[in-house]
């Protein structure tokens, strides 16, 4: 082989030997990397797991920290060797105020009071013997306030160091609380001590377990002898089963509370009556208890059977009355009929229990007995008469009282109907009735009678009086004049007895309304005296006057009534002396209301027997001969009732020359202003009347005569209507001012004229006065409700004509003026809104109490009267007001209500138009 | 570059030319290395191109006709030596087609610092495939004569197209 050869060879080898180291390296390469990638995925998941872990224990860490932290009771580390407090939870935080670092700063000794810290320390030094116990220790908190705590811990270490973990559970509630129930227990023995109820407890076998003290001063067992003895021992034999089967069934049926009453004896052999509740329940072990609170009830049971026992006899003593007694269910279904009812009608008992006894009853009966049935159920006790139907068919009144009765639970059960047999009575109610209807009629047409009477006598004797005293001022001679004057004087005799009939019989009847007014006593008494010294003059006799009363007052009486009384004294004393005095005087015995009047004479006097009687009905003294003297009798009688229709009393008393009478009145007074009004002028100031038109509605010729006289002396001007029919011709024809109607009139009376008047001419402002005669019935509304505007009485009084006259005609609109000025408050502008308000509010509540008056709605009228009632008060009449009162409460029935409704717009039409003239 | 694909040129130099040639191409080319590889070493690509670049002179081959050729010779050897791995291998597109995805990746595992290039594969039929090449290195000849020798391999004609982009 050559050496190139070789060397090739050599090479060759050489270079398979690289290629085979570096196979080998690739191989060793991949397995290194083959390693490595198991390395990493090694690396990989230790670090994983190392993760997981890391958060594993994180998490525990956390749970324990906030276990720590929220732990319900403060806990503590501190450190065994300094005592410095460690760690400390957010428990104790709150509970002690001290925030964490504040704690840090501490020293567990720190957290006691300086007294304990002491047996603290001991504490610690034990703790590190390795001794371990619970104990109750006082903490003070970061405020001072001290809580009782109880301390569990547990020995640790502690960043490296020994170190007590302790729990401090505040028991300071839980201690308060347990107090608080022994206490709240005591309080209940000491009830139960102290009740005055028996309390006691047993078993359900009926053995005592314990027994309250009330319990044993009652039985007078001790708590021992009644621990041994068994509850039915103490019943009173006969109740023995009875109580013990029934709580045997409480038991059974494990009701809770029962109630029952029974007698027991105590050891003395006294028997108790108790009211016993039961109460079961069952006790931690599931076993039943039985609790008992009694009460002695004896006394009850003692008036219960006093009660029973009185009721028999009640009972007895009515059965054996003759009155009928039926019992009868709530539906009215008869359930008892006592002997004493079937004796009324005659049925057997078996015939009418079960029944409901319609057979009995009338058809009336019936009715009257449905509602009564009905009132007795709401508990209404009646007492009425009926007509019962006998076996026998007779019919028998019973008056019956029906009581209703109710059962334990308060509830109707029925009633007890007491039977009167009062047939007997009925005949003689009957008699009696007819008799009073008798009577009443007779005192009806006496009435009539009187009423003619008055009429009939008193229009010619008016136009005698009239016309004596016209003729009287005419030219006459000597003897002519003496004529006149006697005339005069018969005929004003004659309407004074009539006057004197009239008012005795209203007043025996009462029948006469006292109109008092305010007056000054001492004027009056002057007025009368002024009166009545001429006639003492004349008669040559002494008329002394001697007022002594206290001046500066208004007394408020009737003055009509009050003069007819003194001047009727009067006169009659005049009448009886012939020579002498005769005297009125006045005091105040008392005071200033007390007004006491002594008319005194000289005359005959009254024999000393006939003092008591002298004021009775047509009697004189006996002796004196009516020829002399005159006079109807009645006169005293007259002022005796007038004065006690005054609340007066008259007084008589002989005198040795002469007679005493004595008056007392006792009159309301006010203190006199002095710019008061008083109604005492007699003189006739006829500028008052100036102007004035009246028409006067008279068929009389001589009151046509007469009233025209009288008008031409004050200057009116006026017409004359002989009829209601001419009146009206003449109101169409020409304004008249006021007008003065009579009633009685032939063709068309006054009621109808006037009716026309304010409807037809639909004249409502017009004043128009009634002229009547007729003095009975002369009740001032009922005309006021036909449409006039007031009343004159004939034969009237020049002055109340007058007056009258003045009234309608400026003096109205004066005074109108002045309610609305004083409405307002003298405030001008507002007195006009006022006017304006007035009226428009008036006429829409008028239409409306028309409409409602129009339906019978009686109720409604009444209510806009009411709401009208305020201005009419202000603004109105005393007419209207009256009127407007009797609307208001509903005074009129169905019938009239719609008349009076129309007359009430009438008045508010006169007033409108009134208040429209007003010139303010 | 891998130092493999340095020693297996200088050998097929050696063994179609000459160790003359070889010692003359390395000479002229004044390599650092002195033309010294390790077949588990990674060494600098411009002296592979020096390399060619005095083999091109010598022969008066084109460069690019001499990298085909390379790419022809290496396939055996790595055939030769990574046999088994084509093993399971069927058509030449399974293994264009597993280079970047198998055949690299073990590449990478014995020489983490291998600069390997790209081959993107998709099969536009079924016979026929569009494949990206992509690298640092302007061996496209190299690699596709690398990849023609499939053909020895399976049944079927691979008729490759290039277009460079540079």
């Amino acid at each position: 082989m050559s050496s190139e050869s070789k060397i090739l060879r050599v090479l060759e080898r050489e270079r398979l030997a690289r290629k085979e180291s570096e196979r080998i390296l690739e191989t060793k390469s991949l397995e290194i990397y083959e390693q490595k990638l198991e390395i990493e995925a090694l690396r990989k998941k230790l670090n994983e797991e190392t993760n997981r872990k890391y958060l594993e224990i994180n998490r525990t860490q956390l749970i324990q920290q906030e276990v720590f932290e929220a732990h319900p009771f403060s806990i503590f580390t501190y450190s065994l060797k300094s005592l410095k407090i460690l760690n400390a939870n957010n428990t104790a935080v709150r509970e002690y105020g001290y925030s964490k670092e504040e704690f840090y700063k501490l020293l567990i000794t720190d957290l006691y009071n300086d007294d304990d810290k002491k047996s603290v320390l001991n504490q610690i030094d034990l703790i590190k013997s390795g001794v371990n116990n619970t104990r109750v220790w006082n903490h003070v908190k970061k405020d001072g306030s001290i809580s009782m705590v109880k301390i569990t811990g547990v020995s640790i270490e502690f960043e490296n160091e020994q170190a007590r973990v302790v729990v401090v559970e505040d028991i300071t509630q839980r201690m308060l609380l347990e107090e608080t129930n022994a206490l709240q227990q005591k309080k209940y023995i000491d009830l139960i001590d102290k009740s005055s109820d028996l309390i006691f407890g047993m078993s359900p076998e009926g053995n005592f377990s314990f027994v309250n003290n009330v319990t044993c001063a009652l039985t007078g067992f001790s708590e021992r002898e009644l621990q041994l003895k068994n509850f039915s021992e103490l019943i009173r034999p006969d109740y023995q089963k009875r109580v013990v089967n029934f709580y045997k069934f409480q038991l059974e049926s494990a009701t809770e509370t029962t109630y029952t009453e029974f007698p027991i004896i105590s050891k003395d052999g006294l028997e108790i009556w108790l009211g016993q509740n039961v109460n079961l329940s069952q006790n931690e072990s599931g076993l039943t208890e039985i609790s008992v609170i009694a009460r002695v009830i004896t006394e009850r049971k003692i008036f219960e059977k006093a009660l029973l026992r009185s009721e028999d006899k009640f009972r007895s003593i009515i059965e054996n009355m003759e009155l009928g007694l039926l019992e009868t269910d709530r539906d009215g279904k008869i359930v008892k009929a006592y002997k004493s009812f079937c004796a009324i009608v005659g049925y057997s008992p078996e015939e009418l229990e079960g029944n409901y006894g319609e057979f009995l009853l009338t058809d009336e009966a019936m009715e009257i007995m449905a509602k009564e049935q009905g009132n007795r159920r709401s508990g209404e006790i009646g007492v009425y008469e009926i007509q019962l139907i006998c076996k026998d068919q007779t019919k028998k009144w019973v008056m019956i009282s029906g009581a209703p009765f109710y059962d334990q639970n308060n509830r109707f059960a029925g009633s007890i109907g007491i039977h009167l047999d009062i047939s007997e009575r009925k005949i003689i109610e009957a008699q009696l009735i007819e008799a009073k209807n008798l009577a009443e009629e007779s005192l009806r047409a006496k009435e009539v009678f009187l009423a003619n009477i008055s009429h009939e006598i008193r229009t010619p004797l008016n136009a005698v009086i009239g016309l004596s005293q016209i003729l009287k001022t005419s030219e006459l001679n000597e003897d002519q004049r003496e004529m006149i004057k006697q005339v005069s004087l018969a005929s004003n005799n004659l309407l004074n007895l009539i006057n004197d009939i009239l008012l005795l019989s209203k007043t025996e009847a009462m029948g006469i309304k006292l109109k008092p007014s305010l007056n000054v006593i001492k004027n009056t008494l002057e007025e009368i005296a002024f009166m009545l010294a001429y006639q003492a003059k004349e008669k040559g006799v002494n008329f002394e006057l001697k007022l002594n009363v206290q001046e500066g007052y208004l007394h408020s009486f009737d003055k009509l009534r009050f003069t007819q009384v003194i001047q009727n004294l009067i006169s009659n004393a005049l009448k009886f002396t012939n020579e002498g005095y005769v005297k009125l005087s006045a005091s105040n015995p008392i005071d200033a209301s007390d007004i006491e009047i002594i008319i005194e004479d000289s005359g005959i006097g009254i024999p000393e027997d006939e003092l008591l009687t002298v004021f009775e009905d047509f009697t004189q003294a006996k002796n004196n001969n009516p020829e002399i003297y005159g006079g109807t009798g009645l006169g005293l009688s007259i002022v005796n009732n007038i004065v006690k229709l005054m609340d007066g009393s008259i007084h008589v008393e002989r005198l040795n020359q002469g007679t005493r009478f004595t008056l007392s009145f006792k009159f309301p007074v006010e203190v006199h202003q002095t710019n008061q009004l008083i109604n005492s002028e007699l003189e006739y100031d006829s500028t008052k009347l100036e102007g004035l038109s009246v028409l006067v509605a008279e068929d009389n010729d001589v009151n046509q005569l007469l009233i025209g006289k009288i008008l031409d002396s004050w200057g009116v001007n006026f017409e004359i209507a002989k009829d209601g029919q001419n009146a009206i011709k003449l109101m169409e024809d020409k304004d008249f001012d006021i007008v003065l109607m009579d009633i009685r009139m032939p063709i068309m009376n006054g009621l109808d004229a006037t009716a026309i008047i304010r409807t037809n001419l639909k004249n409502y402002f017009i004043p128009i006065i009634a002229l009547t005669a007729n003095s009975i019935g002369d009740d001032k509304s009922e005309y006021l409700s036909m449409g006039f505007n007031d009343v004159l009485l004939k034969p009237f009084q020049q002055e109340d004509l007058f007056n009258m006259l003045v009234h309608f005609s400026i003096n109205r609109n004066i005074e109108l003026r002045k309610k609305l000025l004083a409405a307002s408050q003298g405030d001008f502008g507002f007195a006009e809104t006022l006017r304006t308000i007035f009226i428009e509010d008036s006429l829409l509540r008028i239409a409306n109490m028309n409409l409602a008056a129009s339906e019978a709605r009686r109720y409604d009228v009444g209510m806009i009267a009411h709401s009208m009632k305020p201005a009419i008060q202000q603004l109105g009449s005393q007419n209207l007001v009256e009127l407007i009162r009797a609307l208001e409460i509903e005074e009129f029935d169905d019938i009239s209500l719609l008349p009076a409704v129309r007359s009430f717009e009438l008045c508010i039409l006169i007033l409108v138009e009134e208040l429209k003239s007003v010139i303010l | 570059m891998q130092g493999i694909i340095f020693n297996e040129f200088l050998e097929m130099v050696e063994k179609d030319c000459s160790s003359e040639i070889l010692n003359r191409i390395i000479d002229k080319s004044k390599l650092e290395s002195n033309g010294i590889y390790s077949g588990v070493g990674t060494h600098e690509f411009k002296e592979f191109d020096q390399l060619v670049k005095q083999l091109s002179l010598v022969t008066d081959l084109k460069e690019n006709e001499l990298l085909k050729k390379y790419g022809h010779y290496v396939f055996d050897t790595f055939y030769k030596n990574y046999g088994d791995c084509l093993a399971n291998i069927e058509h030449p597109f399974q293994l264009l087609e597993q280079v970047d995805s198998h055949i690299h990746g073990d590449v990478k595992k014995i020489y983490p610092d291998a600069e390997l290039p790209r081959f993107g594969t998709k099969r536009i039929g079924s016979d026929i495939m569009k494949m990206l090449y992509s690298s640092k290195r302007r061996m496209e000849y190299f690699a596709i004569n690398f990849s023609i020798n499939m053909k020895d391999k399976g049944n079927d004609t691979v008729l490759f197209t290039i277009k460079s982009t540079e």
